[in-house]
């Protein structure tokens, strides 16, 4: 009853896929975002299911918690950033009365 | 076979004197009003009843902003409290602990300046 | 016991800059806001202590690096280069704060804290070997950099500067992570010297040896690592960012970006490829796919440089000019690494010193002139050869060591910079960087005509002489570094770094 690797590891690139084509596609700023960590949590499941292949067949470079760790490290990033991100937005918002990503259209050349 | 599970009664024992606790404090401390409001099904500051697209008061998220900050930044807790038994078998426990504290003390800093910037008031 | 608190030494630079930031803040928090110079020189102080502590490192360190903290932090003279460096930028980019009067108003604490911020993840970044390290000191960088560039709260210009470099930073964190994952994946380390070349019994596989049983995922996990890397040193095609950050950013922080983050940026790419595939002495089978990855980065850096230097040609603002030649320059400094040699590392190094020197005094410049007339085109720079000559020529100096023409600096950085690449066959770059120098001359040379060969403009005779004195100073070292008395040291320093990397990734397994 065990979850083959592939597909966690197809899962992880379909969410990563996702989390392009939006960052691409839509262009509510918040959205935007939200594709983001969408791709970060790809690189998550692809740490957890690489880590538990190695562990499985006894490998492991270092320590056996380095994928699970680092996927830790990367959750508090994602919060990080996000946390920066909404701010900045609400600022662009105050001036701008919208979170579009056209709206940011000051700078050109 | 019992003892085994020791520390999860204990865990449980904790969480449910914790919750008690505090409902008990806050009955017994807390100022009472009585209120239209009060008597709401979510008492969270906004009418349960009325358009779902109303306008939410800046301070919502900058609660709950913080509150993600704060709460991710204690996951790191966790790597620390795995290890830290490795540490202490090494002989450098002392050390190790005083790192963590001066994590935590970091947090406190943050918090602090949160504090001191008015982020946790809501009237300002 | 003692033996841990000794390894904690090595780190002592890195300590010293996290104490001081979070003085700085406490500080600025109980003095409200009031008084920010003291702040400042409080932060000067605490850089010359970094600044010292990081010489004595120097010193001690032999031609071989150490690891501290269980093998997650790497101390080699390659790291403590890009650390001097930057904290000599970082004390340039406070003065400028405290000098300008543009950003007096705005330079209270956190404008410290947030520097000093950046700085200690641009610390962590270059001395690791970890991936989780580096990616952990990168962020750190780049977040306090999307803060800062929004610093100017009020203006829509800043805040659309920082919302464009946050929302393409997190999109390259995100390509970047995926790519460790995938990394990590493969090779079942996070080590990059395990991962360069793995021994018997440590329990990782070699990138070389999955490369040649699977090439096609090994490709793309690097492509996608080395994507977030482009992003951070502004390289085509993830350059888009840079104009409208570093235009719209406060200016000191513009210069901060331009010099600070993309050395370290730089440099977490250079130890990147160095771990992976420098081709000295290591397997043969590393120097396969190590050439291709080094003419994937050769076909970068032409594309790099020569898009870099048209756009710059039609900029009517001299910030917006200055960042399309700052992309240019990333471009010089990728045929260093392109050429997989330690003699190319060792050039771009030399190249990033002296990017360093005639960066911050181009940046200076544009601060000073926009503190005069408020204006940042280059055609209101009318008049200023006139008005302020001191400044001017200091400018003439930077403009010079930036197109590569001797007596100066830039000049000597890219000799050495075409060297290694024709040694390493790449005599095609060598050419198209030569024909990009040549095309450069022209718009940088448009700013010396626009400031001594037109009638000047009337404009208030306002004078900045403290950060006049910063710029004299800066263009005395930009000449003085490109001669010889000053120029053979910077050399051998340059030469040191990839020396001690070269060895760390020949000997990683053996530890």
């Amino acid at each position: 009853m065990n979850v083959p690797t592939e597909h966690l590891l197809a899962l992880a690139a379909i969410l990563f896929s996702l989390g392009v084509l939006g960052f691409l596609t839509r262009k509510n700023l918040i959205i935007v975002l939200a594709s983001i960590e969408l791709m970060l949590n790809a690189a998550n499941l692809t740490f957890v299911a690489g880590s538990r292949a190695w562990a499985a067949e006894g490998v492991t470079g270092g320590s056996p918690l380095q994928g699970p760790i680092f996927s830790l490290f990367v959750i508090l990033v994602a919060a990080a950033e996000a946390a920066v991100g909404l701010a900045l937005i609400i600022a662009l918002y105050r001036l701008k009365q919208s979170v579009a990503l056209d709206s940011a259209g000051e700078l050109k050349g | 076979m019992l003892s085994q599970y020791g520390p999860i009664l204990i865990l449980i024992a904790l969480v449910l004197g914790f919750a008690a606790g505090n409902l008990v404090i806050s009955e017994l401390l807390g100022k009472k009003t009585s209120a239209i409001g009060k008597a709401d099904a979510y008492e969270c500051g906004m009418g349960s009843i009325g358009n779902a697209r109303l306008r939410l008061s800046i301070h919502f998220y900058l609660v709950a902003v913080l509150f993600i900050l704060f709460d991710v930044e204690s996951l790191l807790l966790i790597p620390w409290a795995v290890s830290a038994k490795f540490f202490e078998a090494q002989g450098v426990g002392g050390i190790v602990f005083t790192e963590i504290v001066g994590f935590v003390a970091v947090l406190g800093i943050g918090l602090a300046y949160v504090w001191n910037k008015g982020g946790l008031s809501w009237d300002r | 016991m003692n033996a841990y608190i000794e390894q904690m030494g090595l780190i002592a630079p890195e300590l010293v800059l996290t104490a001081l930031s979070l003085f700085v803040l406490t500080w600025d928090l109980l003095k409200k806001g009031r008084n920010s110079d003291h702040i400042g020189y409080a932060t000067l102080v605490g850089l010359a202590v970094t600044g010292w502590l990081l010489l004595q490192q120097w010193g001690m360190l032999g031609d071989k690096g150490t690891q501290t903290a269980f093998g997650m932090v790497t101390i080699d003279r390659f790291g403590t280069f890009f650390k001097l460096f930057t904290v000599g930028s970082m004390a340039v980019v406070t003065l400028f704060v405290m000098l300008d009067k543009n950003e007096r108003k705005h330079g209270i604490g956190e404008y410290y804290f947030l520097l000093i911020g950046a700085s200690i993840g641009a610390f962590f970044m270059v001395s690791t070997n970890n991936l989780l390290l580096l990616m952990l000191g990168l962020e750190l960088l780049s977040l306090a950099s999307y803060s800062l560039a929004g610093f100017h709260k009020g203006s829509k210009r800043s805040a659309e500067a920082a919302l464009k470099y946050i929302v393409f930073g997190g999109l390259s964190a995100g390509v970047m992570l995926y790519g460790i994952s995938l990394l990590y994946g493969l090779t079942g380390t996070l080590d990059l010297g395990l991962m360069g070349h793995a021994p018997e019994g440590s329990g990782a596989v070699s990138l070389a040896t999955q490369f040649d049983a699977s090439p096609i995922p090994v490709a793309i996990a690097v492509v996608l690592v080395l994507a977030g890397f482009a992003y951070k040193v502004s390289v085509v095609p993830f350059h888009f960012w840079t104009p409208d950050v570093y235009e719209g950013a406060p200016t000191p922080v513009t210069t901060f970006l331009a010099v600070g983050s993309k050395a370290a940026g730089f440099a977490a790419l250079l130890r990147f490829v160095g771990a992976l595939f420098l081709t000295d002495g290591v397997d043969a089978s590393i120097v396969a796919y190590g050439d291709r990855i080094g003419f994937l980065l050769a076909i970068l850096a032409a594309i790099t440089m020569t898009l870099g230097n048209l756009s710059a040609l039609r900029q009517g603002s001299l910030k917006r000019m200055l960042a399309y030649s700052s992309i240019a320059h990333a471009g010089y400094v990728l045929m260093g690494a392109a050429s997989m040699t330690s003699e190319g590392f060792a050039a771009a190094m030399f190249y990033l010193a002296a990017y360093y020197c005639m960066n911050l005094g181009a940046f200076g410049f544009l601060i000073y002139f926009e503190g005069v007339t408020g204006k940042d085109d280059i055609d209101s720079l009318k008049g200023m050869g006139w008005r302020h000559p001191v400044v001017a020529w200091s400018m003439v100096v930077f403009l010079v060591a930036l197109t590569g023409l001797p007596p100066t600096v830039g000049f000597y950085g890219k000799l050495i910079l075409f060297y290694a690449a024709i040694d390493a066959g790449l005599a095609w770059l060598v050419i198209i960087a030569a024909i990009n120098s040549v095309i450069s001359l022209f718009y940088y040379f448009r700013v010396a005509k626009s400031m001594f060969l037109t009638e000047p403009v009337p404009q208030v005779p306002m004078r900045q002489h403290g950060l006049a004195g910063i710029l004299c100073v800066l263009a005395v070292v930009t000449v003085l570094a490109g001669l010889g008395a000053f120029k053979d040291p910077l050399r051998g320093w340059a030469d040191e770094g990839p020396a001690s990397l070269e060895i760390y990734a020949t000997d990683a397994g053996s530890r």
